[in-house]
């Protein structure tokens, strides 16, 4: 359909012309409603019985009460159909009259419009007559129905007055039925209006609880939004308190000190508690540092310095407990006090300058107790004697005697036996020692490194306050001492007490290297050093004096034996030497070691040379001739190797000495081989012999000796001469020789020298005798080679050693 | 003394020293300081020393071995010349575990402490750990009540061992 616009329409516009009606395919509005009220298909089908005209009432009454209400309907509804009809009808015949046709331009459109209008009432019912969705057998019997009510058909299309009464009264029959069963299909409808109008109330009420429920609602709402907003403006309130009571509780935490926090830092007993409130005092006071890093500092710098204060209180009050503790160890027997000292020791290992006031104060007050003991000890307790014994009223006899015996009893210089003293100091120092490590130990028996090396340094430093004291009486003692043997003793046992010290002391030695010259086994050691230079200064004192005494020369005199100085040297010496266990003399350094043995061993041999040098010169009463001072010699080394030899650190210094006899040996040999060349008279033949070549053991040829005959004494005569001479000398040469060296006290040298001589003399003898044979042709010597060497003691010997000549197939 | 028994014997060199914590069973604490003396020859001339600052003298001999029971007379009298009658003597015949070759009898050990006026005496093994702790034991209780006197003084005791070469167990 289309539509005008109100604003653009103009009278003179042409309207535009309807469409001609259409056939609808319109639904029944009872079906429609059947559809919709699923009961009202039995309403239809009762109104259909009734059109039918086949109804069949259940009650009379009610039915002509229907009728009657029907009709009273139908005939309302027929006289204002009559009235529409009779508007309609003169409404066109006033159309008609005017000849006004349809569709003309210049009369008025009213006549073409009602017609349009009426033919649109028509065929709108019309269609909605035969767009019913109605089935063909309801139409028929609609048609049926119709059909009974056409009497005469002829009536009814007749086209005059009668034709359109009688259309007329069909048309108010049948709507008069329809009315009839509409009001009876109405007259269903009525309990499910009441329903409906009951559920109108209800829904009405039920509208109204909602509009009320919604009006509370929508009130409740704005109530909680506003509850809302408060609650969330409360909980962002809540969330900054809360934040600013974590700030603050945080801060209180962190900055501040509680009251018995601070009581406990003041005024309580120092333990666990105190050092977990002096541990929060130090965090809080480097906590500070956050606090001075803000904008204003004062806050922090109030805190650090009440912090600070409470800290150095603390500290004090830790120092005052260490220094009270130490002060009287008794007070450690209590485990609580021990624990107590240990934490405090482990704090103050943080702050070493505290911690190393109050070791220091320790120390010192034990090396104090300990130098007082030992004073005591070797000075004599007198004083607290005399207290015991004055002190007699209040203790009984037995308690005094108790306290005498554990009075330790002084130390004296029994007997003036020094090394007994020095004994009896050093096993006081040992017994020192072992109480001082034990106690130290006790106090420091955890397994901490560092109670471990604070205790080691303890000990070390404590100990060390006795060097001084031990080192100036031993001293004293070494350098009034003389004996060598005393000496020696006292270097002995300082050398084992060094060792036993040094168990003793052996990881504290480990751990404390620095103090190695306060050391009380380094002061040990040097005293055993200064011992051992004390031998060697007397040694060396001894052989000076020796060197510069007249009586020591005095002591070389014609017996050729050693002088009685160099005995008594030895007797002092020799246990030193023979007690010496280790490498080197007394654990000398290697020099200091080989310039003990020279002072030993050649420095009397060098003041016996001077001393025999010494007596040979024209002031003196004694001159000794060469064979003398040999044997003078060859006695002197030989005591000094006896007494050397055993020794085994001397064994370079008696192969030396060897030597040097060995020297003496073949010098005193040369002087017997001249004596004896005198003696025969044969020392001209020996020179004219060594200057054509000497005679040696490896090569003889006789030929190279032809000079010989050239000189003058090598004639018969001579020789002759010589041979008596041999013959005169030889029987009693070996009488001779021996006497001569009878003040020779080595029969190894005696033995040597007679025999190397002799053999030297018959070894010439068999030479010049072969070299007489070969130039002069003739045997001047009487004697062989083998008599001469029998007269001489040294037949066996002379055979041995000529078997071994090399020029045997000349003989 | 540790309850162990070192069967490699290792010579004493000088003087040794040990300690012993003794609990006592009136609950007393008595600690032991023990001077292990060296049997050998050369360290002989310290024991002296070592004797006039202890409380007892422990003087041990191997009751296998008459000879070292003959030399406690020399012992004892080292001992007395130093302290007199102010030190507890104890003799500790060792070895026990050798009774087979016994050649010391407990009677003459008994007789001998009668003659020398010893506390007591005891035969001990140290290898067997027999009679080692009631040994020190007794001695801890001999000890006089040193707290009664105002120093305190840790008992010292002396061992003076007599075995020496022949001696082939050590105590530690």
């Amino acid at each position: 359909m289309d539509f005008i616009d109100f604003d653009s329409f103009q009278d003179g516009n042409d309207l535009p012309q309807p469409q001609p009606a259409l056939s609808l395919p319109l639904a029944s509005n009872i079906e429609n409603f059947g559809k919709k009220f699923s009961n009202l298909n039995s309403l239809t089908r009762s109104l259909l019985r009734n059109a039918g005209g086949n109804s069949k009432t259940d009650s009379e009454d009610e039915e002509n009460y229907l009728q009657s209400q029907a009709f009273q309907v139908a005939e309302k509804y027929a006289s204002m159909s009559l009235n529409m009809l009779k508007d309609s009808d003169e409404v066109s015949s006033l159309n008609v009259g005017n000849g006004t046709s349809v569709g003309g331009t210049d009369g008025s459109t009213n006549v073409p419009y009602t017609k349009q209008s009426s033919d649109k009432n028509l065929s709108t019912r019309l269609s909605r007559v035969l767009s019913n969705p109605i089935s063909d057998s309801s139409i028929r019997e609609i048609f049926l129905s119709l059909e009974q009510k056409i009497s005469d058909t002829t009536e009814l299309v007749e086209p005059g007055v009668v034709g359109s009464m009688t259309r007329k009264a069909l048309r108010s029959e049948i709507e008069n039925d329809l009315i009839k069963t509409q009001s009876m299909l109405i007259r269903e409808y009525q309990p499910v209006y009441k329903n409906l109008s009951q559920l109108e109330d209800k829904l009405n009420k039920l509208n109204r609880i909602y509009e009320d429920a919604k009006t509370k609602i929508e009130l409740d709402c704005e109530n909680v939004a506003q509850f809302n907003q408060e609650a969330t403006d409360l909980t962002s309130r809540k969330q900054v308190i809360s934040l600013k009571k974590n700030l603050l509780s945080s801060f209180r935490k962190n900055f501040t000190l509680s009251e018995y926090e601070e009581h406990l830092l003041t005024n309580s007993e120092i333990n666990e508690d105190f050092f977990l409130a002096l541990t929060k005092a130090e965090q809080i006071h480097e906590n500070c540092s956050i606090l001075l890093s803000s904008d204003n500092p004062k806050l922090g710098l109030k805190i650090m310095s009440k912090m600070m204060s409470h800290i150095s209180k603390s500290v004090d009050r830790i120092l005052l407990f260490c220094n009270k503790t130490f002060g009287n160890l008794h007070s450690l027997n209590t485990r609580d006090r021990l624990t107590t000292l240990h934490q405090c020791l482990r704090y103050l290992s943080q702050k070493p300058t505290y911690l190393n006031s109050v070791i220091a104060g320790f120390t010192e007050s034990r090396s104090k107790t300990l130098v007082d003991e030992f004073l005591n000890q070797i000075n004599g307790n007198l004083d607290q004697r005399n207290e015991f014994e004055s002190d007699n009223s209040q203790v009984t006899e037995s308690r005094r005697n108790r306290r005498r015996s554990s009075a330790s009893r002084p130390i004296v210089l029994s007997a003036h036996d020094p090394v007994r003293f020095i004994g009896d100091m050093l096993a006081c120092i040992h017994s020192v020692v072992v109480n001082e490590i034990e106690t130290i130990q006790n106090i420091f028996n955890e397994n901490d490194q560092v109670f471990k090396s604070m205790s080691s340094k303890m000990v070390v430093v404590t100990l060390s306050s006795l060097s001084k004291p031990i080192k100036s009486r031993i001293e004293q003692i070494i350098s009034s001492e003389t004996k060598i043997g005393t000496l020696f003793s006292i270097y002995n046992l300082l050398d084992l007490y060094t060792m036993m010290l040094g168990k003793q002391l052996k990881s504290d030695k480990e751990t404390t290297e620095e103090s190695n010259n306060a050391d009380l086994i380094a002061t040990i050691n040097q005293l055993s050093k200064t011992s051992t230079k004390k031998i060697f200064s007397i040694v060396r004192n001894r052989l000076l004096t020796i060197k510069h005494s007249n009586q020591a020369q005095l002591d070389i005199n014609s017996s050729l034996q050693p002088p009685e100085w160099i005995i008594e040297f030895y007797s002092d010496i020799i246990p030193l030497l023979d007690n010496i266990t280790t490498p080197t003399i007394m654990n000398m350094e290697e020099k200091e070691n080989e310039e003990f043995m020279n002072l030993v061993i050649n420095e009397p041999v060098e003041i016996f040379d001077e001393h025999l040098k010494k007596s040979n010169t024209s002031n003196s009463k004694t001159l000794f001739d060469k064979r003398d001072q040999l044997i003078l010699k060859a006695n002197f080394v030989d005591l000094v190797l006896s007494k050397v030899t055993p020794i085994s650190v001397l064994t370079d210094k008696v192969l030396q000495l060897h030597s040097i006899l060995n020297e003496i040996t073949i010098k005193l040999t040369e002087i017997q081989s001249q004596h004896y060349f005198e003696g025969c008279g044969l020392t001209n033949y020996v020179n004219i012999v060594n200057m054509i070549c000497p005679f040696t053991d490896d090569f003889f040829d006789s030929s190279i000796y032809q000079p010989i005959v050239e000189n003058k004494l090598f004639v018969k005569d001579e020789l002759d001469k010589t041979n008596f001479e041999i013959q005169s000398f030889l029987p009693t040469a070996l009488l001779d020789i021996q006497q001569s060296l009878l003040r020779l006290n080595s029969p190894i040298i005696v033995n040597d020298v007679v025999t190397n001589s002799s053999l030297e003399l018959v070894k010439f003898y068999l030479k010049f005798g072969i070299l007489i044979d070969k130039f002069l042709k003739e045997k001047l010597l009487s004697w062989s080679d083998l008599e001469v060497a029998t007269l001489l003691g040294i037949d066996s010997i002379y055979n041995e050693e000529k078997n071994k000549l090399q020029f045997e197939e000349d003989i | 003394m540790y309850d162990t028994f070192d069967e490699q014997y290792a010579a004493t060199i000088g003087i040794d020293f040990l300690s012993k914590t003794m609990y006592l069973e009136d609950n007393k604490t008595i600690r032991l300081q023990l001077w292990d003396t060296a049997g050998q020859e050369r360290f002989r001339s310290l024991i002296p020393s070592y004797i006039r600052d202890s409380h007892v003298a422990v003087i041990c001999y191997d009751i296998t071995s008459k000879k070292s029971f003959d030399n406690l007379t020399n012992w004892i009298n080292d001992v007395k010349l130093e302290r007199g009658d102010e030190v507890i003597i104890v003799i500790v015949g060792n070895k026990s575990d050798l009774g087979n070759k016994r050649q010391v009898t407990q009677e003459e050990c008994d007789e001998l402490v009668k003659k020398v006026g010893a506390k007591f005496a005891l035969e001990t093994s140290t290898k067997a750990n027999h009679n080692v702790k009631l040994l020190f034991k007794k001695i801890a209780s001999c000890l006089p009540d040193f707290n009664e006197v105002e120093e305190r003084n840790e008992p010292e005791t002396i061992d003076v061992n007599i075995e020496q070469s022949e001696n082939t167990s050590s105590c530690c």
